[in-house]
């Protein structure tokens, strides 16, 4: 548990906020960012940019935000919150990356699409 | 709980956080939160905001338009500040940021359904509390609506129904209604004041408790008439009866108050409580005023006679319309000198098919409906014209006498009409003599007294009819002013030979005293020579009767009186 705790610790995850909120629970909070990386959320984003729907592209920057917060992806929250719905074009695509990349490293999954941003 | 949120992460973390404390429900979307709600109502709503397809804001606008809903609390989540007001504005009652501070999460969800379920339960104990005051009030409304408010028994409505229900429940039990009332109870009133009255109906209420709570129905139907229905065993035993006859005697009402029964032995269930009612009532009017029976049951020849009398009054109704009424008139002679000195007149009914009708064929059932009153309006013009007549042939002529039934003192207008009616025709008070009789005097004294007051300080001269029929006390005498008084002989005679010399004995000591307070006495009904003499012997002043003329047409009555004045010119009575 504790080499989980590290490898999640290693990605960037604040891990005692993070902890606290899954009540302690690191299987979950592992399954969770599994599952964040295989929402279509973190695909809304760019359709949205590449559709110039100005609406879309703040709906998803929100959901992203949120849930990625909830999951201590501090650095990702950090980034679309200051790149607001106009500037999160570059920063969204750099956070599906983070995404993917995160469930690279997840414990107990392939490590093979390492590519971190964070 | 039910956590909505398209993130299934956020969701399944905000579960996670609320299953110790909640049952948890979830929803991925706008719409589908709707579909949960509609299955069923849950304690806290929260809600994500930033949702694809429907929001949060249009969950929160549909619950808020749902009456259903509105009232479900709802804690709504955001990563933005600036949705926080709007949502609370739309009204949410309270937000979680994220991401989520579980502490936090945790206390605001607690605080607000803490205080939903308090305030639901506060709303909840009011709206019981309001259920148990209105039925409670409905209870009273229902008890005012059914109870007479002096005894607290039944009202006639609430009799009839309980009597059907009573009959209903026991089909093969005989049963029988019974209406009673008290022998002049309005005299009770007026004589003791209505708290003695309503102290005597109060004690019957409370006699009818004690005797027949798990007897049978009773109620009071008005006034002072009670109903019953009982066992039919019950009903003719007649236990209750002395009951309640010793209750009314002590209420200490210084008269005998008699109570008259009336008996409706049920063999039509089908038939409305009413109608068993008013037949138990006919027996009841039956034995009315008899001194003997205070007990009747009801038969059938008492409907036949019931019609019969309906009937009779829709004739009267009918003959007084086409003029055939009229007055005959009886003489008066005086004892001593055997001139004629007045008349009295009596109502004729003069049928083109029956030819004359006996007075005693509808006077007894128009004096019980009321029509009497017109009747004797018409007879008392007749006699005004008369007097009109005789006066315009004659320097003067004699007084003649007519009827004035008790029901007439109920007019408040009744003095004024007989005084307008002999200034119309210009006739002096003085010949329009009234005749009231005894048993009116009985029923109705002060209205009655001040009447005669009136009417005599106008100039009428009143005499009071049958004395000695009946209700007479000689104390009456001193308290009633009238002029004169009027024996009636037909109340001698049927008795046999002892009682005719008791009441022979009577008049001895009657006339005597009439005549030392100055009051002149005219006999009636003399019909023998025998009577004559006795009277004569008495001191009887005038006489009337069959010995010395029949009543007749008027025409040959103002004959007569002419006939009279010329064989015995300057004689009046």
């Amino acid at each position: 548990m504790d080499e989980a705790r590290g490898k999640l610790a290693a990605l960037g995850i604040e891990m005692d906020a993070t902890m606290k909120r899954f009540c302690g629970d690191t299987d979950l909070l592992v399954e969770m960012l599994r599952e964040f990386a295989a929402e279509d959320l973190l695909e809304r984003l760019p359709a949205a940019i590449a559709e110039s729907d100005g609406a879309a592209i703040e709906r998803a920057a929100h959901a992203v935000k949120g849930t990625s917060a909830n999951l201590g992806l501090h650095g990702a929250e950090c980034a679309l919150r200051q790149g607001g719905p106009g500037g999160a074009c570059g920063r969204a695509r750099r956070h599906r990356g983070v995404g993917r990349g995160g469930a690279g490293v997840l414990p107990g999954r392939s490590r093979g699409h390492r590519r971190s941003l964070i | 709980m039910l956590i909505v949120d398209d993130s299934k992460v956020d969701r399944t973390l905000l579960a996670n956080l609320f299953a110790g404390s909640y049952k948890v429900l979830q929803a991925s979307g706008g719409r589908e939160s709707l579909d949960v709600l509609a299955r069923g109502k849950v304690d806290i709503v929260v809600l994500d905001i930033g949702m694809e397809g429907m929001d949060g804001f249009a969950v929160l606008e549909a619950m808020k338009a749902d009456p259903d809903l509105a009232d479900i609390p709802v804690i709504v989540e955001t990563c933005e500040t600036a949705h926080e007001e709007t949502a609370l504005t739309c009204g949410a009652d309270d937000f979680i940021a994220k991401p989520f501070n579980p502490v936090v999460a945790r206390k605001r969800v607690d605080n607000i359904v803490v205080k939903h379920v308090l305030e639901r339960e506060r709303l909840q104990a009011a709206l019981r509390e309001t259920e148990l005051l209105a039925a409670r009030r409905a209870q009273e409304l229902l008890h005012v609506a059914e109870h007479d408010r002096l005894t607290g028994l039944y009202n006639r409505t609430a009799f009839c129904r309980k009597t059907a229900e009573l009959l209903a429940a026991h089909p093969d039990e005989e049963f029988a209604v019974i209406q009673f009332d008290i022998e002049r109870f309005k005299i009770i009133n007026e004589l003791y004041g209505s708290a003695k009255g309503d102290e005597v109906l109060l004690a019957i209420a409370r006699t009818l408790g004690e005797w027949l709570h798990v007897a049978g129905v009773y109620g009071r139907m008005e006034g002072d008439r009670f109903a019953l229905c009982l066992p039919h065993d019950v009903a003719l035993e007649g236990d209750y009866v002395r009951a309640l006859e010793e209750a009314v005697a002590a209420t200490e009402v210084d008269r005998q108050v008699v109570l008259y029964f009336g008996v409706y032995e049920i063999e039509d269930r089908t038939m409305p409580v009413d109608i068993m009612c008013d037949r138990a009532n006919l027996a009841l009017h039956s034995v009315k005023g008899d001194y003997n029976t205070h007990f009747a049951l009801y038969d059938s020849d008492m409907h036949q006679t019931f019609l019969a009398n309906h009937e009779l009054v829709g004739e009267g109704e009918r003959a007084l319309r086409e003029g055939r009424f009229e007055p005959f008139v009886q003489p008066v002679f005086d004892l001593a000198t055997g001139a004629l000195v007045s008349g009295e007149a009596l109502v004729r009914w003069r049928d083109p098919q029956k030819g004359l009708v006996p007075p005693g064929q509808f006077l007894p059932f128009f004096e019980n409906s009321g029509f009497i009153i017109r009747l004797d309006g018409h007879i008392r013009e007749a006699v005004c014209q008369l007097l009109v007549q005789m006066s315009e042939q004659r320097s003067s002529c004699p007084p003649v006498s007519v009827n004035v039934s008790r029901l007439e003192f109920y007019d408040p207008r009744f003095c004024q009409n007989l005084i307008d009616l002999v200034s119309r025709y210009n006739v002096p008070p003085s010949l329009l003599r009234l005749e009231i009789t005894e048993s009116a005097y009985a029923d109705n004294l002060p209205q009655l007294l001040e009447a005669v007051a009136q009417l005599q300080s106008h100039g009428f001269t009143v005499l009071m009819d049958d004395f000695g029929a009946g209700y007479s006390s000689l104390s009456m005498l001193r308290d009633v002013p009238v002029d004169m008084i009027k024996l009636d002989m037909r109340f001698l005679g049927d008795g046999g030979a002892g009682a005719q010399e008791r009441e022979k004995g009577i008049l001895k000591a009657i006339v005597p005293m009439a005549k030392s307070l100055g009051l002149p006495i005219i006999a009636e009904g003399v019909e023998t020579a025998d009577q004559a003499a006795f009277l004569k012997s008495i001191g009887c002043d005038y006489v009337q009767g069959f010995l010395y003329a029949r009543p007749m047409p008027r025409d040959e009555y103002v004959a007569l009186v002419a006939a009279a004045a010329a064989a015995t010119p300057g004689e009046r009575g």
